[in-house]
């Protein structure tokens, strides 16, 4: 593994992918605990449209991915709490199949597209440079910090928005902070780790950390060491036997998430 | 009676087009019980978020006469058994402040927690998870949390709902010591009227959009009652405890 650590560009890879997993999966509890899985889905995928765009009209990566999703977050804050026709799950999983289709649809059209449609999904991890991981550690430790500030209004609306509401924390402006900073979240890591990493990254290391903590600390910490085990072990898989990196830390994700499960089932079963 | 809290004035109710309330008039003052009482969808809860000021009256008015602290009580079921939280983080909660933004809980927080707990009797759970808790148990956690923010006014939706007998007592016996030790205005949501009956000292009526209220003594009879439920309503006590029912035919 030590090998791994002599190459630049795996160094750079590796932070990144340690950076993009530790923020992603501690946001990810709040995503599951809102029980808001399908907007961290259409939202990575919207990430993917505008990193398409970009290709496309030959803008920044970055900016194209965080406008795309920033804007998809504010029409979720925005989308009427009532549903009266149309649930707001299947205005989501609208945006998700336009999303998905628009952003393979400008890659196509782009003069670099064929190589780059893997890495809409997977991302681009080993083409990630210092200046790129210095930026992204940047927007992550902000958004982090931005949640830590925030802690207890998040807790409290999560619990119960109308209490919260009774002792002063406004659930509009908090669940409008919440979506942005997942929105920049997600639109900062997009490029470097793809749609399809950072929705792993937001699902399965939380749902490892709910699955065996009692307490919420210890599910952020769970979840946090189970993304940066992934993101370690799968970036030496794919150096180690040439598999491409993205798939490989997701599948090194799922592994762990489904080792924690099942070794909480027997637990379960040999103490009942 | 005490002073003064609140007054509804010719208050409409209801969410987007919808009213679900018409012309809703009364006062809550220092000390009193109130008993909100109607069928499901009657507008009980309406009302509630409207003292809450989560939804501001399309007509009319609310007007508050002096500060009020108050203190909420959900259902229990509107928490969310996937939380992995314990009941004292659960009661920390009521000791937010600033907007929860940059909040730290002091040991005065963590001392206050404890006491409420204390006097709702579950102070030995304070370290297990909410989630593993039964409802009676769940329901004293979230009055608990109530209690910690010092309320002047505490409002209740349905505190004892699909609760047992044994534990419905309890939780209505608690309230009243609450009411009567700590001088807390209360105000219950329930849609039996028989429990409003034995606790209560005011009854708010809910019925096709509209809020009969008043003292008890006033309502509480079987000519306001039949008027109001266009029903037969008898009205019983046994050994001290009344029974409101809609009478037989025969």
């Amino acid at each position: 593994m030590l090998e791994m650590l002599k190459h630049d560009f795996l160094r750079h890879a590796l932070g990144a992918a340690i950076i993009a997993g530790a923020s992603l999966s501690f946001i990810g509890v709040y995503v599951i605990l809102r029980r808001i899985v399908f907007v961290g889905a259409a939202l990575a995928q919207l990430g993917a449209a505008g990193v398409g765009l970009a290709l496309l009209t030959g803008q920044s990566l970055l900016l194209g991915a965080a406008v795309a999703v920033l804007a998809g977050a504010f029409s979720f804050v925005i989308m009427p709490q009532q549903e009266r026709t149309i649930s707001r799950e299947s205005l989501l999983g609208a945006a998700y199949a336009l999303a998905s289709a628009f952003a393979l649809l400008f890659v196509a059209l782009s003069p670099v597209g064929e190589a780059h449609i893997s890495s809409l999904l997977f991302g681009d991890l080993l083409a990630v440079g210092h200046g790129d991981m210095e930026l992204l550690a940047a927007a992550c430790l902000l958004i982090v910090v931005v949640h830590l500030i925030a802690y207890h209004a998040f807790v409290a609306v999560i619990v119960d928005p109308t209490f919260a509401h009774s002792v002063g924390v406004k659930e509009c402006w908090v669940n409008l902070l919440f979506y942005l900073s997942l929105g920049a979240l997600i639109g900062a890591c997009i490029r470097a780790i793809g749609a399809l990493v950072v929705f792993a990254f937001l699902v399965l290391p939380p749902i490892a950390g709910l699955i065996w903590a009692r307490s919420l600390k210890f599910v952020f910490i769970i979840a946090i060491a189970i993304a940066s085990i992934s993101a370690i072990l799968g970036l030496w898989l794919s150096f180690a036997y040439d598999l491409p990196a993205g798939p490989a830390v997701v599948a090194v994700c799922g592994g762990l998430t489904f080792l924690a499960a099942a070794i909480r089932w027997l637990v379960n079963f040999k103490f009942r | 009676m005490g002073e003064l809290l609140v007054s509804i004035n010719s208050a409409i109710l209801g969410y987007g087009q919808k009213t679900v309330l018409k012309n809703v008039t009364m006062q809550l003052s220092e000390g009193e019980f109130w008993g909100f009482v109607g069928p499901n969808g009657s507008g009980k809860t309406t009302l509630v978020r409207a003292l809450l000021g989560l939804i501001k009256p399309r007509h009319g008015q609310i007007v508050w006469h002096r500060q009020v602290r108050i203190g909420y009580v959900p259902q229990r079921e509107a928490l969310d058994d996937l939380l992995p939280l314990t009941s004292l983080e659960i009661v920390l909660l009521g000791r937010i402040r600033k907007g929860g933004f940059l909040h730290r809980f002091s040991a005065e927080d963590f001392d206050r927690a404890f006491r409420a707990m204390e006097q709702v009797g579950i102070a030995d759970l304070a370290h297990l998870p909410f989630r593993e808790l039964s409802g009676g148990q769940k329901q004293r956690v979230l009055l608990a949390r109530a209690l910690v923010t010092e309320p002047n006014l505490l409002l209740l939706d349905e505190p004892t709902n699909g609760l047992d007998l044994p534990t419905e007592h309890a939780i209505m016996e608690l309230l009243k010591q609450i009411h009567t030790e700590g001088n807390v205005t209360i105000v219950f949501v329930t849609h039996l009227l028989s429990l409003a009956a034995n606790s209560a000292t005011h009854l708010a009526l809910f019925q096709d959009g509209l809020v009969i209220a008043g003292e008890i003594s006033e309502l509480l009879n079987e000519q306001r009652l039949s008027a109001t439920y266009q029903k037969p309503i008898a009205v019983y006590e046994l050994n001290g405890y009344k029974v409101v029912m809609v009478q037989n035919k025969e």
